[in-house]
């Protein structure tokens, strides 16, 4: 008797900040993965992050295409059973329906401690377009890997203003959960749910101000990263 | 054993295998039992479930016997043995969760090779086939479904089958050869095989495969 070893895939997730100016760059990446199926642009985007993490937020770390990260979270936690149900039921073929949706919440922070048992994230409510990401379009990517699953969305800049025609609105959300998930209504079926407890990254639209490395304040864009892994390599 | 091997068992998929003989006369009831069990779906099926319970009875020094039309029929010999999902079996799952279109996992096959188990193995050593084709005939050869978070599958092989002492299966996505297609898993049943007489009786052979299996100590 050594460990406990759990022989659930392994899940974690990274929430970066980028100044908003580095947008079209940021959508340009997705294009490239989207297009060519490069996966090595998620594995330097994720190493990065990792790399930014240990480094601190005073060190500077630059993504292949130049641009800088300007701070990190990241979460370690795991894929829930009707995730993995769903995974099955698509590898058996009987169902269809992929994953393909980013979503994300505004829990209390530190509210409730994700469980195997989960079926919705604790405060992620539906408002398209902004939630959930597409991902499936220049908004994100879904790729495999090994035995591993990428996931990945840009969180848009601002949301429709609903209350002004053609309008947008800022948002100043503060993100703490993300989950991957099948559709963008509610019944949709959850794959993992990861909380961000402390020293989220503010969300900012246009307009609004977001914290960065500098601690001057400047609008962010945040990309989610998700990994699942189901078996490390040697 | 290699790294890679200890990695799986450690971190992976959890996959147990079950090899049984059946009764001579067995064989009608047991197609009808998975011809049945295939109109209740492929989602936890209370009929698969039954199945898999019966076989764990019978390991666990019980009687392990399933009904149909009023008919009870009974385990005679069982093997099992828990070995290891293959690297490029998970690798196709993934590549299958995220694109559509790919061949599934469909075929079971059997073998008497005695080399042990490994995560990188790409092939059954000394198969014997024709492979189970488990999601045709309307269930007459077995079953690929779901149960809970586990993937079970279950090959029946006709009392025709040519003799063999079964110590190894796996799950295929084609039905002969290596060339093309994947293997899922490799189960080596070592120091309790079933042995199977051509013209006697139909063996099955189930594999679980469980992607959250509950906390191990190793």
């Amino acid at each position: 008797m050594k460990n406990p070893i759990d022989g659930r895939a392994r899940d974690w997730t990274y929430m970066a900040a980028f100044r908003e100016e580095d947008l079209p760059v940021l959508y340009d990446m997705t294009r490239r993965i989207q297009q060519t199926h490069d996966t090595s642009i998620i594995e330097d985007f994720n190493q990065k992050c990792e790399l930014k993490l240990k480094a601190g937020s005073n060190e500077v770390v630059s993504l292949l295409s130049g641009i800088h990260i300007q701070s990190v979270n990241k979460s370690e936690d795991l894929m829930v059973n009707v995730g993995a149900q769903q995974c099955i039921n698509i590898i058996l073929g009987t169902s269809s329906t992929r994953w393909r949706y980013m979503h994300w919440g505004t829990p209390p922070d530190p509210g409730l401690t994700p469980n195997v048992d989960d079926e919705i994230l604790e405060n992620g409510s539906i408002l398209p377009p902004s939630n959930p990401i597409d991902m499936s379009g220049l908004l994100g990517w879904r790729e495999a890997v090994g035995m591993k699953l990428f996931f990945g969305g840009i969180r848009p800049t601002s949301v429709l203003d609903t209350s002004s025609t053609g309008g947008s609105a800022a948002t100043n959300d503060d993100v703490g959960e993300i989950g991957v998930t099948t559709t963008n209504a509610a019944g949709y079926t959850l794959l993992n749910r990861s909380k961000f407890v402390k020293n989220r990254p503010l969300f900012n639209g246009p307009g609004a101000f977001g914290i960065t490395d500098d601690w001057t304040n400047v609008p962010n864009v945040i990309i989610f990263s998700v990994v699942i892994e189901f078996c490390p390599m040697a | 054993m290699d790294k890679q091997t200890e990695l799986m068992l450690k971190y992976g998929p959890k996959d147990t295998a079950y090899a049984a003989n059946w009764g001579e006369k067995d064989e009608p009831l047991l197609r009808k039992y998975f011809m049945k069990a295939a109109t209740l779906g492929r989602e936890d099926n209370p009929m698969i479930i039954m199945f898999f319970d019966q076989l764990e009875h019978k390991w666990n020094d019980h009687i392990g016997a399933l009904e149909i039309d009023g008919q009870l029929f009974e385990i005679v010999d069982l093997a099992k043995t828990e070995d290891v999902p293959t690297v490029q079996g998970l690798q196709f799952c993934c590549l299958k969760i995220i694109k559509s279109g790919l061949s599934t996992w469909r075929y079971h096959g059997v073998g008497s090779s005695s080399l042990e188990a490994r995560a990188y193995q790409q092939r059954l050593f000394s198969e014997t086939e024709p492979r189970a084709d488990m999601t045709g005939s309307g269930g007459a050869q077995g079953s690929a479904t779901r149960v809970s978070q586990s993937m079970r599958f279950v090959g029946i092989f006709a009392a025709s089958f040519a003799t063999i002492t079964v110590r190894e299966s796996a799950v295929f996505t084609n039905s002969t050869g290596y060339t093309s297609g994947i293997m899922l898993n490799r189960q080596q049943f070592a120091t309790n095989p079933i042995t199977h007489s051509a013209g006697v009786a139909p063996f099955t052979v189930a594999t679980d495969v469980n992607f959250t299996p509950e906390q191990r100590w190793l």
